[in-house]
Order: structure tokens, then sequence, then C-alpha cells
């Protein structure tokens, strides 16, 4: 668990946007462009503490019934 | 359990990136744990091989600690990647209304993954009845 959330602190820390979008980008095969539509849409739900919390799982469904409540990741 | 070996992510998206700086920058060193990150194509397939202790942990849905304790293979979740659900509804032009899907198929990870059960819930809460959709396993 240390690990880990040295990781997640270093992650969520805007100043290491640039290297965690490259570090993904080598990890996961993407383009750092690319990822960085999804690290934009989730960053600020990543916990740096790591601490589980389910209560705001259901949060980003909620009043999203067309797709002119949803954000356009891709048009 | 925690042991050096294997931790595994169902897909390799944004949430997992704490996953991906601890594994580059070598946070997991000072613990003597030699970490090797695996991809599954979907939770369902994370879970099989949690459950068959191919890996120590899984990174994935919440649907696949609670599927595994109803298996009798009791689970802990003991941290969160994301404070929600990294889930987007996407659909081809022309279908611009949730109530469109109707009759329609959605490609999910894998029939029973979370991707599937968090389909069939946003469905039930846009008033649609989502025995009424179709899904597909169509892998990450």
């Amino acid at each position: 668990m240390k690990g880990y959330i040295r990781g997640a602190q270093y992650t969520t820390d805007p100043a290491n946007k640039d290297e965690v979008l490259a570090i993904s980008a080598e990890a996961t095969g993407q383009k750092a462009e690319d990822f960085e539509l999804t690290y934009n849409e989730h960053i600020g739900e990543i916990p740096a503490t790591g601490k589980p919390n389910l209560v705001p799982s259901s949060r980003r469904w909620m009043g999203r019934s067309s797709s002119a409540d949803c954000p356009v990741l891709i048009s | 359990m925690w042991k050096p070996g294997e931790s595994a992510s169902r897909r390799r998206s944004s949430q997992f990136a704490p996953l991906y700086v601890a594994k580059e920058k070598g946070y997991w060193e000072p613990e003597n744990l030699d970490v090797e990150l695996t991809s599954f194509k979907s939770g369902t397939e994370n879970q099989q091989a949690l459950l068959g202790d191919a890996i120590d942990i899984g990174a994935g849905g919440y649907t696949e600690p609670i599927n595994l304790t109803s298996q009798g293979a009791p689970t802990v979740i003991f941290a969160s990647a994301e404070e929600g659900l990294p889930h987007n509804l996407v659909a081809a032009k022309g279908i611009t209304d949730v109530s469109q899907l109707v009759g329609k198929t959605i490609g999910v990870s894998k029939v029973g993954s979370l991707s599937n059960q968090i389909t069939r819930i946003a469905l039930t809460k846009a008033g649609i009845d989502a025995d009424k959709v179709w899904t597909s396993s169509c892998a990450s």
C-alpha cells in the first residue's frame, strides 16, 4: 500500500501531469494525447490516499439521460 | 494477500495511473516487492485469475469482490483507485437519447462484468427496461 499511495500522490499532483501522461502512455500503449482525454475526465476522482469510498460511485450517472448531459470526449 | 508477485489491472486506463507510476518510479522496491502489472480484457477474467491464484491482487470494479465473495472466496477491498465510475456511454451518430437504445445492442467488456451491470443500472435509472436492450461481450 505504501508504494501505491506514493503512486497515487504523485499521479494526482497537477505538477506531474506531463510525466504521468508519458508513463501511462508507455504502460498502456496509447498516445499521451489520447490518454490525456481520460486523465482529464478522471484525475479529480482518484483519491491520493487510496482510501476506499463507494459513496460517490453512482455520482457520474445521476441525472444523465441524454447525450446533452454527458461530457463529450469524442466528436 | 499481499506478497511479491503480480498485480492485475482489469483494463489499462486512467484510474490505474497510480499503478503505472508506482511501477515506473520504483515505489514498491523499498518494500522488496517485485510487482508485475498484467492486464485482462474484462473484470470477469480478472476475478477468475484472482480466484485461481494466478495473481495476488486485482484492480478492477467493485462487482468482482462481491461476485467472488458470493462464490465462497472472500476478498477484501483495501484501496480505491477512483471515487466514481469511469464509464461513459458512447453511441453511433444518430443516437442522441438513451430511449433510442431500446432494441439496440450495447457492447460491454463481458457479460456479468461491471460494465454490463452498470449499463443495466444506468438504463434502469433512465427509465429504460434493461431487458429490452441487448448486450454483447466485446472485451475492453
